[in-house]
């Protein structure tokens, strides 16, 4: 579906993506995170056809972007960070121009239009000016210009940057659905906890480097991570659990103990009895998702330790 | 079936025509003649005539320019540009919605203007009546172009809105085109090119014509640029080429001896292509990406990509290389110059070396890390290189020594040549020791995609 090979931004005397190679599948919704200026816009305006890079290909549904820029726009949409809209126009009319500047043809851009709007739940906004339009739903209506020609991909730089939770929440199952009607996003965001809701991969991006890309959600088949908590600090909590079979990657943090174990239920029931008998004070013995916000720590922790990246 | 229209001209017919404002229009404008009417005692004559012209040349030149030359800006500024960008209109429909939708409320009220002056014209024959309406017509097109061509070669440089820049953009439109206007009504002014004398009209009517085509193929380009689509730099080599023709033309024999007139066309085009690369370096992104691309393009023997890539200044230099040595060899001719070099042809070779010292000092500026105003400093030590050193130097009376800010054509012109060459080599090795310390980077081998 993208397929990024060698990619190479330069600005003067500043290299913003250096060495960029990386795909992403169908149907998937790859977070594109990474502190400010790791070069997260500089890779979706390249990604988009909009700026040039120094060196590198990037395939688009197998369309050369470098190539053929155009019809690369007639796949993707794009929302920029700091969009903007015809504050004069209504609804409707936004949504038009953007289907006939697509290509719509004059006798079925209306009905696109109006699909789209549907689609961002905008039907009962469509005669309502964009310029008197709340926050939240300015972004929709941005989205609606960016899907009413049906692209394939959407790329969306910090789409939840200034909403409140309540639009956060609806923005996140707009792309669950727009990624069951079979789109393929690419969102960059900083907030971590929002992408942890509907992303499928992350791409970690620093100093214009991919340090990571991982599969996100996906439980191990064979193991699961556990949460102890204690009622009180135990010194000896870490060799208590180091001793215990298939108990791994311990992390201890005052009276809690993350680590990973087995996933049979029947298997847990017994480390639990164990644990019990071996006289620690237990609170809560729980199973930890991973989420986002970790799983990017730690792999910027580790990255940064080893001098990837940097 | 609907007929299709072009979505740019469509949204902006959306935005700028109302009904209040197609009614509003007319109505302000027939109040407006109404008055002109009454002061000119009743008579539908020139004078009313003129009025038309002028409120023609008020509302559809003057604000029309400043709308055109807002179009992309506004769009910059209100972050809509990448939209449109990643939209699937192609340069032409680009750049013709864009003329014409920015410009459609102040056509719809020029129309008016210009049915008076048909109205109230009283010229013999009649059809000159016509040729004046499609004068300003294309006056008023030209520019527009103009406008929207000074703002995106704007963007080149720099991406923002900025309101003193849009009024310099409307300055350059209405300084290109007002005069063109006020002379193509003078009957008695016969344009005389390339020894033949033109009806006026017929002249101004061609020119605009060309001009005109000219700003929009320039317009067309610069959209393709924006939109990310490769453009080759023959057409400015074109334009340029046919600029230097067109001018040489008005250089003829009652000003020149018929031996001197080829010498002077070619000098005369020799001193325009040097205005046009300081016009163009100035105008032109010194980007060091750029020319770092050009140099990966060379080192992987990609020529066609390199010379695609080049700045356009490199061109326009060419050109003042070639018309140098032309000129060089025609004064020889014209002159029957027996005794070896004339001060005139060292003169012009000094221009020619002074001219890439001076692209040296703009690139030596543009390429340090902070270059935000390089432009301007540039402009600012030129001022002081050809006007205060010289000058205080004039007032000490020690003119000798000027050799070294400027070209001569005296006895001392051999010495200013020397002078030119020496600055040349100097700023040569600032600018590469400067490229070497902020911008060489590793070398990177160039796309596959790229190489088409």
């Amino acid at each position: 579906m993208i397929d990024v090979k060698n990619l190479y931004f330069d600005y003067p005397g500043v290299r913003a993506l250096d060495n960029v190679s990386f795909s992403v599948k169908a149907g998937n919704i790859t977070a594109l995170v990474g502190p400010n200026g790791a070069g997260k816009t500089t890779l979706l305006r390249c990604l988009a056809g909009l700026e040039q890079p120094f060196s590198g290909s990037i395939q688009v549904e197998n369309t050369d972007v470098l190539k053929e820029p155009r019809e690369c726009h007639r796949k993707v949409g794009f929302l920029s960070d700091f969009f903007g809209l015809y504050e004069e126009l209504t609804v409707e009319k936004c949504i038009c121009y953007s289907a006939l500047s697509h290509g719509h043809s004059p006798d079925g851009y209306l009905s696109a239009a109006k699909l789209a709007a549907e689609r961002l739940n905008l039907s009962d906004r469509l005669n309502t000016k964009a310029g008197e339009l709340s926050r939240g739903l300015r972004q929709k209506l941005a989205i609606a210009q960016a899907i009413v020609h049906e692209p394939k991909i959407l790329l969306l730089d910090e789409p939840a940057s200034g909403l409140d939770p309540e639009a956060r929440a609806d923005l996140a199952e707009l792309f669950i659905r727009l990624s069951d009607q079979g789109i393929t996003l690419i969102v960059s965001s900083h907030i971590l906890a929002e992408l942890d809701e509907y992303s499928t991969d992350m791409i970690i991006l620093k100093n214009g480097k991919i340090i990571s890309h991982e599969i996100i959600g996906q439980e191990s088949e064979s193991a699961v991570l556990l949460k102890l908590t204690l009622t009180k600090v135990v010194d000896s909590l870490h060799d208590v659990l180091t001793e215990v079979d298939h108990v791994t990657d311990i992390k201890i943090d005052g009276a809690t103990a993350c680590f990973s174990y087995v996933k049979d239920p029947f298997a847990q029931h017994l480390l639990l009895k164990d644990l019990i008998l071996r006289d620690l004070p237990i609170m809560s013995f729980v199973q930890e998702k991973v989420d986002m916000q970790n799983a990017y720590l730690d792999t910027v922790k580790v990255k940064t330790e080893a001098g990837e990246g940097i | 079936m609907r007929i299709k229209i072009n979505p740019e001209l469509q949204r902006n017919i959306w935005l700028e025509i109302s009904t209040h404002r197609l009614i509003g229009m007319p109505l302000g404008l027939a109040a407006l003649f109404l008055l002109v009417f009454f002061l000119n005692q009743l008579k539908v004559d020139n004078s009313l005539a003129g009025f038309g012209l002028g409120f023609f040349w008020a509302i559809s030149i003057l604000w029309g320019s400043r709308l055109a030359s807002e179009s992309v800006l506004s769009e910059i500024k209100d972050r809509t540009w990448d939209s449109q960008r990643m939209s699937t209109l192609g340069p032409w429909s680009m750049t013709w919605g864009k003329l014409l939708g920015s410009t459609i409320f102040t056509w719809y009220g020029g129309i008016f203007c210009l049915l008076i002056y048909g109205f109230s014209a009283e010229n013999n024959p009649a059809y000159r009546t016509i040729l004046v309406i499609i004068i300003y017509i294309l006056g008023g097109l030209l520019s527009h172009s103009i406008g929207l061509l000074a703002s995106l070669t704007g963007l080149l440089k720099k991406r923002i809105y900025d309101r003193s820049l849009t009024a310099s953009y409307l300055v350059l439109a209405i300084i290109v085109v007002s005069p063109v206007l006020a002379i193509s009504v003078q009957d008695e002014i016969k344009p005389y090119w390339y020894g033949t004398n033109f009806d006026n009209l017929v002249f101004t009517l061609g020119s605009l014509l060309i001009f005109t085509t000219w700003a929009v193929i320039g317009i067309y380009r610069l959209m393709r640029s924006e939109l990310q689509l490769k453009c080759s730099p023959w057409v400015w080599v074109s334009f340029q080429i046919f600029l230097l023709f067109y001018c040489a033309g008005f250089i003829n024999s009652p000003m020149f001896k018929s031996t001197e007139i080829l010498p002077a066309r070619v000098v005369f085009s020799f001193a325009l292509s040097v205005a046009l690369s300081y016009l163009t370096i100035f105008s032109d992104k010194k980007d060091a990406v750029q020319i770092r691309r050009v140099m990966q393009y060379m080192k992987n023997r990609l020529w066609r990509m390199a010379l695609n890539h080049l700045p356009y200044w490199v061109f326009s230099l060419s050109i003042v290389f070639i018309l140098s040595l032309v000129a060089i060899y025609v004064i020889n001719e014209g002159y029957d110059i027996k005794d070896g070099v004339s001060n005139f042809q060292l003169f012009i070779l000094s221009v020619l070396f002074f001219l890439i010292r001076d692209i040296g000092i703009i690139l030596f500026f543009n390429f340090a890390k902070n270059h935000k105003r390089a432009d301007m400093a540039c402009i600012f030590y030129f001022v002081v290189l050809y006007g205060i050193l010289p000058g205080i130097l004039a007032t000490l009376d020690i003119h000798s020594i000027t050799v070294l800010f400027w070209p001569r054509f005296d006895d001392l012109a051999g010495f200013s040549l020397l002078a030119g060459i020496i600055e040349v080599f100097i700023f040569s090795i600032f600018v590469l020791k400067r490229w070497r310390v902020n911008f060489a980077g590793e070398d990177i081998l160039m796309p596959i995609a790229d190489e088409i």
